[in-house]
């Protein structure tokens, strides 16, 4: 019986125009989009490997003013999900008081994609996959009950929940041939393309699990189009209640969340806190300038902008009159003076600009987290996020990113700037180091989340998924047992 | 006839649920949606007062010779309508002696879940919303009556069939526009409230009657669309197939795909690669002059018969020395000033050319999104709300205008002599640092007439499509055969 039931909806969904309309517009859609996403990300991968090789060759000898630039390659699988990517900076730039720069070029290349909007695999999966898993199964059962053939069935002692389980199957699987069709085509694209390799075993899984999360969606939805169904008297009722609910699921609350979140608990802006953070910068350089002066002065009785004359043999600076091994001994006390109080001013810039960065973080936090709890009210961001953080233009991203940046600030640091010593209008070496015999300053080695780390991150999301396909399951379940055929 | 006909569409219209559900609908999103837009506007409009008004405390009189003056742009009112290229668009300008500008763009992932998940404004509503809500409320306008068989028996009446058309149209885009009409009056009612804004003041109110004019013809366009649609199939549950095929194309298809085959058809450089040739050519000119003015200072100490030493000690030790400083403190600054011409020249002449590039560019692409009404919306409500694409152009108009205004100000008060590393300015006699203040930028959006002069194209198209899918219908209907 099941077997029967299961092929009689098939044939039925098969030789519906949906049937064809859904083929046509997956084929279509999903690999164009997949080879546009797949060019942009050729371009922009293009671009950084130029920009970090030009770069490298015109600037990558360290000098006294030496910033190391650290650029960030495009990840691979933003051909799936543009995500953040294109709201990340596009490179790092080190500086010897410890305090890095993050640089995103003005690019009004993509204006008119910007007003426009963009297509990628996530925009077909949230706006195209979703709405046709409705459109197919919108008259499921409201439309068995209009022409009166569902008492029929039911006359026939067909257990209810088989019934309705068939209907759900049926519609899933037929709609999901397509969709895999065209997923093949769009991953043929992919790997047509020179400059994307997939055999790497985190690409695949990574791949894998997306297209995993993308059917658990399908079946969430089309489970979704059957309860309302169960819940409506006629199609166009079913209709009208399913485009309500898609708005609201689709439209409303993933993207009204994140502002109502900001309403609630507004954090300060970032541009607020890099300004601040500059004033601080500023602020302790100039003390760091000042005390320096008044110590020399009280201790070693060296005025800031005296230079020193000789005169009968004797060096004279200041109040001072000395032999010249005197005077190259107090010279080089004031130096160490000096070099010691630097190292505490590096050390200590960061230290202040670090706990400005993590006040802010502790507020975008507790925003982040509200507008995660409020956006998971739809099953569409729970996916969203799903697929954005495997793809690696999630919401984590801006934070790894930082680290990363944090990351190569310390390298650099370390092999460069902890060897320089600040003075009033120069620069100097520490002692015994020669820059001429240092390699080339290095390029930032970005690290991204493992496939394990990003899946025990999202785990909730897919059980929520999994949830809402059990909770609209059960309701129209429920719904088409109280079904009265008289 | 023509108003019992009106009227009885109207009638059918308010006993429908879609009637009910699409009021809700309405009511709920379009003032949620203006009202987040408000907020986020009052935040971004108070970071904006907080940053200028930090960097003025901190850099008022701030005249030295390293001065960068930085100008800072305002979010525009209207964003709150649509967002368009505001994301794009560089939020502070950075002075520079040279003549060049640079811009700055702040990375915004403040809040990662909105741009994420997506930000809603009152274009995105008209457009994923209501166009879909207009297309839901009329396929099943002629395609229902003919599967009752109500059509025919209407036909029958000696109606002629246009009138019957055109009724249908007109009595479902009155009941459509009512709902419509009252969440955006509630909507403004929001945004008034706000004490940052107000919507009925002489410069908000023209351009605001006109957003709303504009939206209610894309929705006319769409309701004819939906109807045209209706008139080709026999089936409602067709009909709706159909329409959301339509609307997948046309919303979401073409306007999105547009842009990448443009760039198909007519690549260009990206804007990275175009920056680095730019910084290339603005270093190689740098470059040049530095060998230049080393061999102006060699040759004036040749000239002045001053040592070799004295090239190297600062200040010279000889008066031959000394002189030959005050000969190169001459002769550098007509120098100074050729190299910086020549490479604001030669920039200006890269940047013109990548930026004609780009319209051409641009043009393609619109060209082809234009196919869809939706294109034309959207470009006309952006372009009124001071977000469109011409919008990266007036930065750029703005941020030279400040420049020249800080180089009048500033720049052009004094000279520098770069010597040895050390860099020193030269006053005029009777100079005065305390009289020099710091300009601010003053931030010009263009006039509503000129931004309707650039969307008449557009509006043009949207009455056009209109006429155009009523016309298609009225073809189809006129060949209805009610056998």
């Amino acid at each position: 019986m099941l077997k029967t039931l299961i092929k009689k909806e098939m044939m039925e969904t098969v030789y519906d125009l949906r049937f064809v309309i859904a083929s046509l517009l997956f084929i279509t859609l999903i690999p164009l989009s997949m080879y546009v996403s797949r060019i942009d990300y050729e371009q922009r991968l293009s671009a950084y490997q130029q920009e970090s090789r030009i770069w490298r060759a015109r600037h990558g000898t360290p000098e006294w003013d030496s910033k190391g630039h650290g650029f960030r390659a495009p990840p691979v699988l933003s051909v799936f999900v543009l995500g953040l990517d294109p709201y990340l900076p596009d490179k790092v730039v080190t500086d010897f008081s410890g305090v890095f720069q993050t640089v995103k070029e003005p690019n009004t290349d993509g204006a008119l994609a910007v007003l426009l909007g963009q297509i990628d695999f996530r925009f077909c999966m949230v706006y195209v996959v979703s709405l046709m898993a409705l459109v197919f199964t919108f008259n499921t059962v409201s439309g068995e009950r209009e022409r009166g053939t569902l008492r029929l069935l039911i006359a026939c002692s067909v257990p209810r929940g088989v019934l309705l389980f068939c209907k759900w199957l049926s519609k899933t699987l037929v709609l999901i041939v397509p969709f895999l069709v065209a997923v093949c085509i769009a991953l043929l694209v992919l790997i047509a393309s020179p400059q994307i390799d997939l055999n790497t075993p985190q690409l695949v899984y990574s791949i894998a699990a997306i297209l995993g999360i993308s059917l658990l969606l399908i079946v969430c939805m089309t489970i979704l189009g059957v309860c309302i169904s169960t819940y409506a008297t006629g199609s166009l009722q079913s209709i009208t209640l399913l485009l309500t609910t898609w708005v609201i699921l689709v439209l409303g609350i993933p993207k009204v969340t994140p502002m109502i979140a900001n309403i609630i608990r507004r954090p300060e802006c970032r541009r607020v806190v890099s300004m601040r953070k500059t004033a601080l910068t500023e602020d302790l350089m100039a003390e760091f300038y000042d005390r320096r002066e008044k110590e020399i002065a009280s201790l070693y009785g060296v005025g800031p902008d005296e230079y020193e004359t000789r005169r009968n043999g004797l060096m004279i600076i200041g109040k001072h009159k000395l032999t010249p091994e005197a005077f190259q001994a107090l010279m080089n006390e004031v130096k160490d003076h000096k070099e010691q109080l630097w190292r505490q001013y590096r050390h200590r810039i960061p230290r202040e600009l670090e706990k400005i960065e993590a006040q802010y973080q502790n507020q975008l936090q507790a925003t982040h987290t509200l507008t995660m709890v409020l956006s998971r009210l739809s099953c569409l961001s729970c996916y969203i996020y799903t697929i954005a953080d495997l793809a690696g233009t999630g919401i984590h991203e801006p934070r790894n990113y930082m680290d990363n940046a944090k990351r190569y600030q310390d390298q650099i640091s370390q092999l460069l700037y902890n060897n320089i010593i600040v003075h009033k209008r120069r620069l100097s070496w520490e002692k015994g180091f020669n820059p001429s015999q240092m390699p080339p300053l290095p390029d930032m080695q970005y690290a991204r989340p493992n496939l394990k780390t990003i899946i025990s991150r999202r785990l909730w999301d897919v059980l929520l998924l999994v949830f809402y396909s059990v909770l609209f399951y059960s309701l129209a379940f429920f719904r088409l047992l109280k079904y009265d055929v008289r | 006839m023509w108003h019992t006909l009106i009227i009885k569409e109207i009638k059918q219209s308010f006993l429908e649920t879609s009637s009910v559900v699409l009021t809700l609908l309405c009511l709920l999103i379009i003032p949620l949606a203006l009202y987040v837009s408000t907020k986020d506007y009052e935040s971004r409009r108070e970071s904006y007062l907080s940053e200028r008004q930090d960097y003025r405390s901190r850099h008022e009189k701030d005249v030295g010779f390293n001065v960068e003056v930085h100008g800072f742009r305002p979010p525009a009112p209207l964003s709150i309508f649509c967002g368009g290229v505001s994301p794009l668009i560089p939020d502070e300008v950075v002075t520079s002696r040279s003549g060049l500008y640079r811009s700055v763009k702040e990375t915004a992932t403040d809040s990662p879940h909105a741009l994420l998940l997506g930000k809603v404004d009152y274009t995105y509503c008209l457009i994923y919303v209501v166009s879909l809500a207009a297309l839901t409320f009329t396929f099943g306008c002629i395609s229902m009556e003919k599967e009752s068989g109500s059509l025919s028996l209407v036909t029958s009446n000696s109606i002629p069939r246009s009138v019957l058309l055109l009724s249908k149209v007109t009595g479902r885009y009155l009941a459509f526009i009512v709902p419509l009409l009252l969440s955006v009056t509630l909507g403004l009612v929001i945004i008034n409230h706000s004490p940052l804004i107000s919507v009925f003041s002489v410069e908000m109110m023209p351009t605001i009657g006109v957003i709303v004019c504009v939206s209610l013809l894309f929705v006319l366009c769409l309701m004819c669309l939906g109807i045209c649609v209706s008139t080709w199939t026999h089936y409602s549950i067709n009909s709706m197939v159909v329409v959301f095929l339509v609307w997948t194309v046309m919303i979401l298809a073409i306007p999105k795909l547009s842009p990448r085959i443009a760039r198909a058809l007519y690549p260009i450089d990206s804007s990275t690669t175009f920056r680095i040739k730019r910084t290339m050519l603005a270093e190689d000119q740098h470059d040049a002059f530095v060998k230049a003015r080393e061999a102006l200072k060699e040759a004036c100490f040749a000239e002045c018969g001053a040592p070799n030493e004295d090239l190297l000690s600062l200040p010279p030790q000889t008066e031959e020395g000394k002189k030959a400083i005050e000969l190169y403190d001459q002769r550098i600054i007509p120098l100074s000033q050729t190299y910086q011409n020549q490479k604001a020249r030669k920039l200006k002449q890269l940047d013109q050319d990548y930026l004609n590039q780009q319209k051409a560019q641009n043009r393609l692409a619109l060209g082809l999104a234009r196919l869809s009404p939706v294109t034309c919306f959207i470009c006309t409500v952006s372009e009124l709300c001071k977000t469109g694409m011409h919008e990266p152009d007036n930065f750029n108009d703005n941020a030279q205008r400040f420049q020249d205004q800080v180089k009048k100000a500033i720049y052009d008060q004094y000279t520098l002599r770069e010597y040895k590393g050390s860099i020193m300015p030269i006053y005029p006699e009777g100079f005065n640092r305390d009289l020099i203040k710091v300009p601010e930028m003053s931030y010009r959006y263009p006039r509503l007439a000129q931004s309707l002069e650039r969307v008449g194209l557009d509006i043009l198209l949207l009455a056009l499509y209109m006429v155009l899918f009523c016309g298609v219908g009225l073809i189809k209907m006129n060949r209805y055969d009610v056998r």
